[in-house]
Formats: structure tokens, sequence, C-alpha cells
């Protein structure tokens, strides 16, 4: 828990001093028209596929495969260029080394979380994305028939770092493409020989998405 | 109607599915040896979780010995007989053994999970496996006995219960009690068992033509064993 509060704060810090950082480039990167009108924004909808890949020293990066997911997500523009908001994700994993994770065969790995992010402009067409959120997320996990087909979940927090480049089609429509980190504490009650192994697991994510944005 | 039915179906088996605990990773290990405490490779170690929710076993058991239903985890012994694996639990019933080799009858180890739960450490002390001893024995009448008598047989079985307690595996009901008839109207009679395990004993009991009680005990040493008791 105190790592977890640590990763979270420095995470943050990371994050602030980041945006505040870029923020001051953007001025120079800004190359709209200072007599065109901006276009405001309100809500911003995003759809999106992932391929995940789970990494690190951990059961979840030696014990799982490579998936596929998919998710949904909402922010508010707060400001032209500062949004909070929420997004679900569902990823399906499979099984690598069960004597790493245990008998069952595949996972369902659902994450709710909020973020905070900032919105950079590099043209008129390009912009980046970068935002911090934290939350829950649940593995439902599956035994195969052999094994007994029973299930039982891993649960745990969530801290997440996500950035993408959306493509403007439009004032109210992007294509966007992205990676993302998630750093996921797991509440898993393991033999001490195991606690290591099974305290937490990351994840390295490509999503690939279309974001429709509603005016103010 | 159907709809009705179908959705209440549907419900119900997915209201029945069944759970493992959440949450939980615990780690077995074991050591399995000869009765001469010779390490036995490959020997497959399955914990497994038996599934009392089955209406009929045969017909819906998930795993191949219907009595075996939830795999907890499972491992292959290294040329010290070591073996340790990542195993999930069910808070349902109690964990399970199951120690398959070659040439070796099937062992169960019942464990007291209440020993384990407090540091998921299934840490099970050094498992002995005796192979199967097929036994002949003939009851050879050479005093003239006219009379039937039975004659008790006690052997330890192949079918055999262990029950793990603190780590340790202790024989819980492994000696089989036999009660056969001696038919005297037969010169010889001869009687075979398939589920005895060696080494060990087989101790006979009967009653002599005088009346005395006979207790007479046989070391089973071989997978074959050929017996003669003259009475």
């Amino acid at each position: 828990m105190r790592i977890m509060l640590s990763i979270t704060r420095a995470s943050i810090v990371i994050f602030l001093l980041f945006t505040s950082i870029m923020s001051a480039q953007q001025d120079s990167l800004k190359t709209i028209s200072d007599n065109k009108e901006q276009f405001k924004r309100k809500f911003s909808f995003a759809f999106s596929l992932r391929n995940v890949n789970p990494t690190g020293d951990n059961f979840a990066g030696e014990g799982l495969s490579n998936g596929l997911g998919g998710g949904l997500g909402i922010h508010y523009y707060m400001t032209h260029d500062f949004y909070i908001g929420g997004a679900l994700e569902y990823d399906g994993l499979r099984i690598d080394d069960i004597s790493i994770v245990g008998p069952y065969e595949r996972i369902t790995k659902f994450n709710t979380y909020i973020y905070v992010g900032y919105e950079f402009t590099i043209n008129d067409q390009f912009r980046l994305l970068s935002d911090i959120g934290y939350g829950h997320t649940e593995n439902r996990n599956r035994q195969n028939v052999d094994q007994g087909g029973a299930k039982f979940k891993d649960t745990g927090g969530l801290l997440r770092i996500g950035t993408s480049l959306d493509f403007l089609i439009s004032d109210k429509m992007a294509f966007y493409v992205g990676p993302s980190y998630e750093y996921v504490f797991y509440d898993i009650d393991a033999a001490r020989s195991l606690e290591t192994n099974f305290e937490r697991g990351n994840y390295f994510n490509i999503t690939l998405g279309i974001r429709l944005i509603t005016p103010k | 109607m159907r709809l009705l039915i179908i959705l209440v179906l549907i419900l119900l088996t997915t209201s029945c599915e069944p759970r493992l605990e959440n949450n939980v990773r615990a780690q077995l290990s074991a050591r399995v040896l000869t009765a001469s405490n010779i390490p036995i490779p490959d020997v497959e170690v399955t914990a497994f979780n038996e599934n009392f929710i089955n209406i009929d076993p045969y017909s819906l058991a998930k795993f191949s010995a219907p009595e075996q239903d939830f795999i907890l985890g499972t491992g292959l012994t290294d040329e010290n007989g070591v073996v340790s694996y990542v195993m999930l639990l069910n808070n349902n019933s109690g964990t399970r053994v199951a120690l398959l080799a070659d040439g070796y009858p099937e062992t169960i180890i019942d464990l007291a999970d209440s020993n384990y739960k407090e540091d998921l450490e299934y840490v099970l002390e050094d498992i002995v496996l005796k192979k199967s001893s097929e036994i002949i024995l003939e009851m050879v009448n050479t005093s003239g006995a006219s009379n039937s008598f039975n004659v008790d047989f006690i052997y330890e079985s192949s079918f055999c219960s262990q029950f793990n307690e603190q780590g340790i595996s202790e024989d819980f009901d492994c000696n089989f009690f036999n009660r056969l008839s001696v038919d005297t109207t037969e010169m010889v009679n001869e009687f075979e068992f398939f589920n005895a395990v060696y080494p060990g004993s087989l101790l006979v009991r009967y009653t002599d033509v005088q009346g005395n009680p006979v207790e007479q005990t046989f070391i089973i040493s071989n997978p074959n064993e050929n017996y003669v008791i003259n009475y």
C-alpha cells in the first residue's frame, strides 16, 4: 500500500511537471491562426481497440500471453486543453505458463478508472493527448473443462499513464493511436515465497481508436 | 413462456457456476520417495478439489476421474523427487492430492487445509509410495480337518487414504481386513489378493483343528508372492 501511494504521488508529480513544461512549449507549437475562431469542445467520446502486452518481472509478465481488448471513454474539457474523464476497458488474455499463475486457461480483464489529462495542439490536424488515471481492475479467470471449469477473480488498484496522437478529420471527429502503461497493485493474498510475483502486474498497451467531440 | 424458461435456465446455469477462492495463490511443495528413501522422478502430483454438486457425477464430471473435479495445481517431480507449484484454493471442501507414477498404485492424500491457510505454504513432508503386489496364498489340508472355518487376512492395501496433519502424511485407513472361509472338503484352497502393497506384510489369523488360535506373518517384498499354509 505504501509503495502504491508513493508511486501514485511520484507519477502525479512527474505528470504535472511534464504538463507544465509542455504547456510552456505549446505556444511555439501552435500553428493555428490567432485570427481563426477556435472550436470550443465540451465532451469527447472515445471508442478503441487495443493490443495488451503483459510485461515485467511478475506473474502477468511471465505467465500471461498478449491479448486484444477494447474500451470506451468519455472526457469533459474543463478548459480548452485540460480535461477529466472516465473509461471502461475490456481485454481478453490467455495463460502461457500455468506453473507461474496456477491452473486456469483464460482471463477477461476489466478496467474502470478516472483520469485527468492535457491536450497539446501540434497543428490544425494533429494533437497530442496525455493523461493519468487511477481506478480498479479485475481479472476474471476461468479454467477449461479439463481443469474443472471453475471461475475466480484477481482484483486490484490501477494506475494508468497514457498518451495518444490524434488525427482530426474534422472539429468533431478524430482517429487516434497511442501507447499506455498500466501498473496494477493486486490484492492477491499469496504464499510468502510467491508474494513478490503476485503483488503487482504491468501491462503495456497500444490503442487504436476513434474520438467524437461535442461542441460547447 | 418458452423464452422465460430459457432465461431461467440460463440464469440457473450461470448462477451455479463453480467458483474458486478469489485473490489467493498458495504454494504446494512435496518430496516423493520409495520405501527405501530413494527419490522418485516424474511423479504427477495433482492437487484437486472434489465437487459435491453433481447430481450424477459420472455424466457431469469435468475431470477424468469423477471424484477429482477442480484442478488446483499440478506438477511432476524432478530427479530429486521434489515438486513445487502455484496452487489455487477452494473454500467449499478440503484439498486432496493425488500422486500418479509408473508402476505404483494411485495414492490420495487428504490435506487439513486449516493447517496451511495462514501462510498458504502447503509443504508436505516426504511422501512414500509403495508398489502393488499380487499375492497367492494356498491353504492345504494336511490334518484331515473336516469342519470349515474362517481365516482373517490383514495387509496394507493400495486402497489407502492418507491424512496430512501439520505437513506430515499419516496412514488413515490403509490396513485391509479380509475374512474368508476355508472349505475343508477341498485339499487346497487358493486365495488371491490384488490390492496389497510392498514392502509390507500379510498377517493370517485362524483357529486350528485343535482349537488353538494361530497367527502367521508373511513378508511382502515382491510384485508377486506365493505362500502356503498347511493346516
